[in-house]
């Protein structure tokens, strides 16, 4: 049998092994323990780490639960938004294909509530409020894939993809406060006739747009540009 | 996210996020607000779910973070100001600093540009990187020699605009 020289190890290399994620770890040290320069670079690492001392700064805004003033408030307010805003809305839904089910959304920035459209410029912290709109009972999930490519959850907040009535522009029971990656970003509404994880659903939207979709599932699709200041 | 799972995250990964973020960007500022940026967007997700390659995941996030913000207009323009002192525009050689790329990173494709920080500033292999970008490790050779091609580019008409100066 010939044995297999372990190749040097690369900076991802030595942040695996010391935060124990290297599959074949004994290998590895065996290697360092005869090769100087991946000895000197994993020291690197490990004083690199001890000297870490940059505090996490608390997040300013965070996911739902609100406390419940707040929530009543944000809630009055979109209230009043989609009895305001639903003509517009409704308007602006002209372009895409009539019976598909489709996904919408208000943005609520500095207190004041808004339809969004298509390419719809929004800043970190605004709140994403998501709605519904689809014939047939199914199941639905929401994933952005923003300008860094990260593809994120929207909606629901489980691990499987939420039941949906048939029924228009339904309010969904999650609000999303935007993150600071500004840029290009894209969301995917994934309406499937049976229940599914949401991990299909970010599969879905990684997968180029255009790819074949799942038997029984649907995407609707909505751009927003985030920028820092709007 | 819960505090503590983020505490913990912050405190494995923290480190490896903000060196990437100086190698990238070259602005100590700049890239102490990555590193927050980065984390606090993760405070905003109920759950982390790439457990079993986390720390691949953060340098995935963190590098195609930094590469879009240096194709930003702003940095850009930094870049091309320092250019414009002093700095050359070498093909750098495996282990050695990046510095004098930024310039270059900032103009190659995504694509490429990601490649060849995992290759240069990282020195993963052509099979880490393959796992990490979802190819194959010689669609990854053929990357890193494209890489190379339009570095060597950047390098000769650097060396001809220096040469008219002097």
């Amino acid at each position: 049998m010939t044995a297999v020289r372990q190749p040097c190890l690369s900076r991802l290399g030595c942040d695996q092994l010391l935060n124990g994620e290297l599959p074949d770890e004994l290998a590895a040290r065996a290697h360092i323990a005869s090769c100087r320069q991946c000895e000197a670079r994993l020291a690197e690492h490990v004083v690199e780490r001890a000297a870490f001392s940059v505090p996490l700064r608390r997040p300013p805004t965070i996911r739902r639960p609100a406390p419940p003033l707040a929530m009543i408030a944000a809630l009055a307010a979109v209230v009043v938004g989609i009895f305001v805003l639903r003509p517009r809305l409704e308007e602006g839904a002209g372009t895409r294909a009539k019976g598909k089910p489709t996904i919408g959304f208000y943005v609520a920035h500095a207190g004041q509530v808004r339809a969004g459209a298509a390419g719809e410029i929004v800043v970190p912290g605004d709140a994403l409020e998501f709605t519904a709109s689809t014939e047939r009972a199914g199941w639905l999930a929401i994933v952005s894939i923003d300008a860094a490519k990260t593809a994120s959850v929207y909606y629901p907040a489980d691990a499987d993809a939420a039941p949906v009535a048939p029924g228009r522009e339904q309010v969904l029971p999650l609000s999303v406060i935007l993150d600071e990656v500004v840029g290009a970003e894209r969301i995917y509404g994934v309406f499937c006739d049976r229940p599914f994880p949401v991990a299909e659903a970010k599969d879905i939207a990684i997968a180029a747009d255009g790819a074949p979709l799942p038997a029984g599932c649907v995407v609707d699709t909505l751009d927003i540009e985030k920028r820092s200041v709007r | 996210m819960n505090a503590s799972v983020l505490e913990e995250l912050y405190r494995q990964q923290g480190p490896a996020v903000l060196r990437r973020a100086r190698q990238i960007l070259r602005d100590e500022e700049e890239a102490r607000d990555v590193l927050q940026e980065i984390f606090l967007s993760l405070a905003n997700q109920p759950t982390f779910e790439e457990r079993r390659q986390t720390t691949a995941w953060f340098y995935v996030r963190t590098t195609n973070y930094c590469l879009n913000k240096l194709r930003d207009g702003k940095n850009r323009a930094r870049l091309r100001a320092e250019r414009g002192r002093d700095l050359p525009a070498a093909t750098p050689a495996r282990g050695e600093s990046f510095t004098v790329a930024r310039e270059v990173l900032a103009r190659l494709p995504e694509r490429l540009a990601e490649v060849a920080v995992y290759y240069y500033c990282d020195e993963m292999t052509q099979d880490e990187i393959g796992v990490l970008i979802g190819c194959s490790a010689r669609y990854v050779g053929e990357l890193v020699e494209r890489v190379r091609r339009q570095m060597a580019t950047v390098d000769r008409v650097a060396s001809t605009a220096s040469g008219g100066r002097s």
